[in-house]
């Protein structure tokens, strides 16, 4: 790809905290935010403790760092302008998992797990992000009943959390059983039932151009 | 008991002994959750110490290995064995959604757990892939049962909606977790099902 090739000619190297934020990414993905250690994010980028100390005050503003990244990393997956309606459903569907992907999928499963203590310090995070998850897949079921792409008796909040949850799982399965995990096809299947509708041949459109994550030191 | 028994006292690898930490632990860790509660508590709640319960139980990943499958076993319990099949075992699958609504802390180790046992590097990772496999194969047959006696609907997918259907349990957990109040894992999983068949569910 041209475009891309350009830019990378002209990307600065990646600074210091970007370098933080990607190990930082490869610790809490295998160790999870409270088995990680700032230790380890040091010495995989070669700097002491105070060193990271100076970028992230804390585990807590590190793991934030991360996730932020990661979160617009996937709203960036999705396209600009942000899709709406059944488009939304059928890029979230269609969204490419694939092993390079571990980490993030890793890091996803574990932080979700972990957060879901309602004393844990990111508590506050893992509830927000679901509960916007939820209510922006929601909104999008709603936007395509009343575009006549869905019948009207669907029930968006629950087929929303549907969505959500069953994304949640698979990722799980995904992890545990790679070469037997089929996510697009059972989210597809799962939601065309669910919705009684067909939600496969416009996704071929919405997938023309995809782009894969990138790691914060390949900017 | 014995006076052999009694030198061999906490070290005595009796199944007996294995049971009473296995139920100390669910109580523990169902009070405290995953990371407060402690190999010490559990020592403590048993009477032996530390080094008796590692003797036992090698770390704090192989008890709570234990506390899941004991928790298997009272979803075993629940669903009835043998196990009933095709769409009777669809509904005892809902059935134990709606009893671990109350019991949200093992609903959380559940959840921490089985996370943290999908890393490669896992020294239990064997454990979580064989459950989850035969998970997936026990359900799959729950579908080809009802597909057979005409219970499904002519273009389900056995293997798919088997692996739908755990990971919606899953997925939904963490919801409910976080949202106990709005989340009613049985409804949403009914709401899944009842679609796919031909029978009330």
């Amino acid at each position: 790809m041209t475009t891309r090739r350009r830019r990378d000619e002209y990307t600065p190297p990646p600074t210091r905290r970007q370098q933080i934020v990607s190990a930082g990414l490869a610790v809490f993905s295998s160790s999870g935010f409270h088995g990680g250690s700032l230790r380890d994010v040091a010495e995989r980028v070669g700097m002491s403790q105070a060193g990271l100390l100076h970028h992230f005050p804390s585990k807590k503003h590190l793991l934030q760092a991360v996730l932020t990244w990661r979160d617009d990393e996937a709203r960036r997956q999705l396209g600009e302008p942000f899709p709406d309606g059944l488009d939304l459903i059928r890029r979230l569907v269609a969204r490419p998992v694939t092993p390079p992907a571990r980490e993030l999928v890793q890091l996803h499963v574990k932080v979700s797990a972990e957060g879901v203590s309602v004393d844990h310090p990111i508590h506050g995070y893992v509830f927000e992000r679901h509960a916007s998850a939820i209510r922006t897949v929601s909104q999008a079921f709603e936007r395509a009943v009343a575009d006549g792409e869905l019948r009207n008796d669907v029930d968006c909040a629950a087929a929303a959390r549907t969505l959500i949850a069953l994304m949640d799982g698979l990722q799980v399965q995904w992890l545990l059983h790679p070469d037997e995990a089929d996510i697009e096809g059972d989210l597809r299947r799962c939601l065309e039932s669910l919705l009684a509708a067909d939600l496969q041949a416009p996704a071929r459109r919405a997938l023309a151009a995809p782009r894969h994550g990138r790691k914060p030191t390949e900017r | 008991m014995t006076t052999a028994a009694k030198t061999r006292g906490e070290y005595a690898k009796t199944p007996e002994r294995r049971q009473q930490i296995v139920d100390a632990a669910v109580e523990v860790f169902s009070a405290a959750g995953y990371r407060k509660g402690s190999l010490r508590d559990v020592a403590d709640k048993v009477g032996i110490s530390q080094a008796g319960l590692l003797h036992h139980f090698p770390s704090k990943e192989h008890l709570l290995e234990a506390v899941l499958s004991w928790r298997d076993d009272t979803a075993r319990r629940l669903i009835g064995e043998p196990f009933p099949e095709g769409v009777d075992l669809l509904r005892a699958l809902v059935k134990v959604a709606e009893y671990n609504a109350s019991t949200p802390e093992l609903v959380e180790l559940h959840v921490i757990v089985t996370a943290e046992g999908t890393s490669e590097d896992h020294p239990r990772r064997d454990y979580f892939v064989a459950r989850s496999a035969w998970l997936i194969g026990l359900v799959r047959q729950a579908f080809e049962r009802a597909a057979a006696e005409g219970q499904l609907r002519a273009e389900v997918d056995c293997a798919s909606a088997a692996r739908t259907l755990l990971a919606l349990m899953d997925g939904l957990q963490i919801q409910w977790l976080l949202n106990r109040d709005q989340v009613d894992m049985a409804a949403d999983l009914r709401r899944y099902l009842q679609p796919l068949l031909t029978v009330e569910l």
